[in-house]
């Protein structure tokens, strides 16, 4: 169930992975999440910077409506947050996942998919 | 709703081939709203022809075609006429002499503020049923002999 506690811990990791990929600190994700899902994550991301440049991706911006939803199976909730440089659009989303566990939430980037 | 308002205003057209195109590149002389300047010209071109700048000009070419959608006339239809009208050739030839006069490559820059200035024309064409200060900054920023190279955080970046 995504309580208000659980929202707290979503965004806060958003902002965190948000905070590292806009200073392209690609390497260092794994230590604000528990699991990368998506294979050649520093290369997608590379792409998308080399796409925008002189532009960056921006952090974490509180105009940016981000959607949190509880998955299918119920053991997960999602949340994905569209990637902006400078407030404008870019089209692609981050996906976060969050599993429910005994010992807390496990964080996961899942993908990075094209709006 | 009254379809005679369509259409290209002679002052706005005049304006457009009477300005002095990017005289002022390069100083920090703009000062009719808050912009970030660019002082760098091949900084100022990378931001021009950035993904993120394209992005920002489709959002607001959605925005307009969207909020005019009730308009008695096809989108399409206003485009072919504005081709067609001789308008953008005329003003091509003052803006590619403004970019040869400041030592601006054509190449690097023409398609893209070809297409911001179509976009001037189209946003004119519909002005008595839409605007947006997007617009109506960027032609101040031609006007003023700089050029809209970027646009961050709901300001435009000026060269």
């Amino acid at each position: 169930m995504i309580t208000q506690e659980n929202e707290k811990i979503a965004v806060d990791c958003l902002k965190a992975v948000l905070a590292l990929i806009h200073e392209q600190r690609y390497k260092e994700l794994n230590t604000v999440v528990d699991e990368i899902h998506y294979d050649k994550l520093d290369e997608v991301l590379d792409v998308i910077e080399e796409s925008i440049y002189p532009y960056v991706i921006d952090g974490f911006d509180p105009e940016v409506k981000y959607h949190l939803y509880e998955m299918g199976d119920k053991k997960s909730f999602c949340l994905d947050y569209p990637l902006t440089s400078c407030g404008v659009g870019l089209s692609g989303i981050l996906f976060l996942v969050f599993e429910y566990t005994d010992n807390g939430l496990v964080k996961i980037i899942h993908t990075i998919d094209a709006d | 709703m009254e379809q005679h308002k369509l259409g290209i205003k002679p002052e706005f057209f005049e304006q457009l081939v009477r300005c002095d195109w990017f005289c002022n590149c390069g100083d920090k002389s703009f000062d009719q709203f808050e912009v970030i300047i660019e002082e760098n010209q091949e900084h100022g071109i990378a931001c021009l022809n950035s993904l993120v700048y394209e992005n920002a000009s489709l959002e607001k070419q959605n925005d307009m075609s969207f909020a005019v959608r009730e308009v008695p006339i096809d989108w399409n239809d206003v485009v072919e006429e504005i081709n067609q009208s001789g308008y953008i050739g005329k003003v091509s030839k003052r803006i590619k002499s403004g970019l040869k006069m400041k030592g601006i490559p054509e190449e690097k820059v023409l398609t893209m503020i070809r297409w911001n200035v179509f976009h001037l024309f189209m946003a004119n064409y519909f002005s008595e049923y839409y605007t947006d200060t997007f617009y109506e900054q960027m032609l101040q920023i031609y006007l003023s002999g700089h050029l809209p190279c970027g646009y961050e955080w709901k300001k435009f970046r000026v060269y």
